[in-house]
């Protein structure tokens, strides 16, 4: 799977719960989950689990943590799935 | 230091709130414990949330520390519940805060503290406003401060301070915005 097929895997993913559209139209490693897209924070956790789900992979706590951008979603996923 | 949280009741819960995947990734054994021991999951699940979200932003203005998604590092006990009121602490390390939580009909706001031992003021708004706005309108009448000269700006851990022209005030407060309802907390003074 490429970067950027990852890159638009992730961004269906975030796209039902942004509040802040046009944070999608220039979609990119630094756009970041809660500033950019305005994604509520209790809403990240349905972002992780939808991940999961998308790739079948598993998100441990330590990677949920650091998952703010739209590349560190990337990072840990390309991590979890090439291991 | 000082964190607030307000949740708007009438925006749906995640559809997998009750799934173990996602209640694990957001809440320990006793936390799970409390909220299924309720008449009213839901809502104790929603209180404890407020609970974190209150306290992460407290913690993370104290030591000014990078953003990160970690709920499961905040601890929550309701110490107790009344009608419309609840108090309780979390703790994160070695640190707790105290909170405070009203429970109304259509929301929930907590309030997150490092000690009992200092006065806060808070206002809760029901209808759509430029919170900022209000809140350093609030903040100038307080303080007889020229509103003209106040302003908020965010600094790269996305934590909020109060300016007078280019200088940051030492001012503790806390903004927060869910659905409708929007409210800010601020120390009388510094904790």
């Amino acid at each position: 799977m490429t970067e950027i097929t990852i890159l638009e895997k992730i961004k269906s993913i975030v796209t039902p719960y942004v509040q802040r559209k046009e944070g999608l139209e220039n979609f990119n490693d630094s756009t970041d989950f809660l500033t950019d897209l305005k994604i509520n924070s209790a809403n990240l956790v349905d972002v992780i689990l939808d991940v999961e789900d998308e790739f079948n992979i598993e998100i441990d706590n330590t990677s949920m943590d650091g998952m703010l951008t739209a590349g560190d979603a990337k990072r840990i996923i390309l991590n979890k799935i090439n291991n | 230091m000082i964190g607030n949280d307000l949740i708007d009741l009438g925006i749906p819960l995640s559809a997998n709130w009750d799934t173990s995947r996602y209640l694990n990734k957001l809440f320990t054994t006793s936390e799970q414990n409390y909220i299924f021991e309720a008449e009213d999951p839901e809502l104790n699940l929603q209180l404890l949330w407020s609970l974190k979200e209150a306290a992460y932003k407290a913690h993370q203005r104290k030591f000014n520390l990078p953003r990160r998604y970690n709920p499961l590092d905040f601890s929550c006990d309701v110490i107790s519940t009344t009608n419309a009121n609840s108090e309780g602490t979390v703790t994160i390390e070695n640190f707790v805060y105290h909170t405070t939580s009203s429970v109304a009909k259509d929301y929930i706001h907590s309030i997150a503290i490092c000690n009992h031992n200092f006065d806060f003021i808070s206002k809760i708004y029901e209808a759509e406003v430029a919170l900022k706005k209000e809140f350093l309108l609030e903040y100038s009448v307080i303080t007889g401060q020229d509103l003209q000269r106040l302003s908020i700006q965010k600094n790269a851990e996305q934590i909020p301070s109060i300016f007078r022209n280019k200088t940051k005030l030492p001012i503790d407060f806390s903004l927060s915005h869910h659905g409708k309802f929007s409210a800010f907390v601020l120390a009388l003074r510094n904790s």
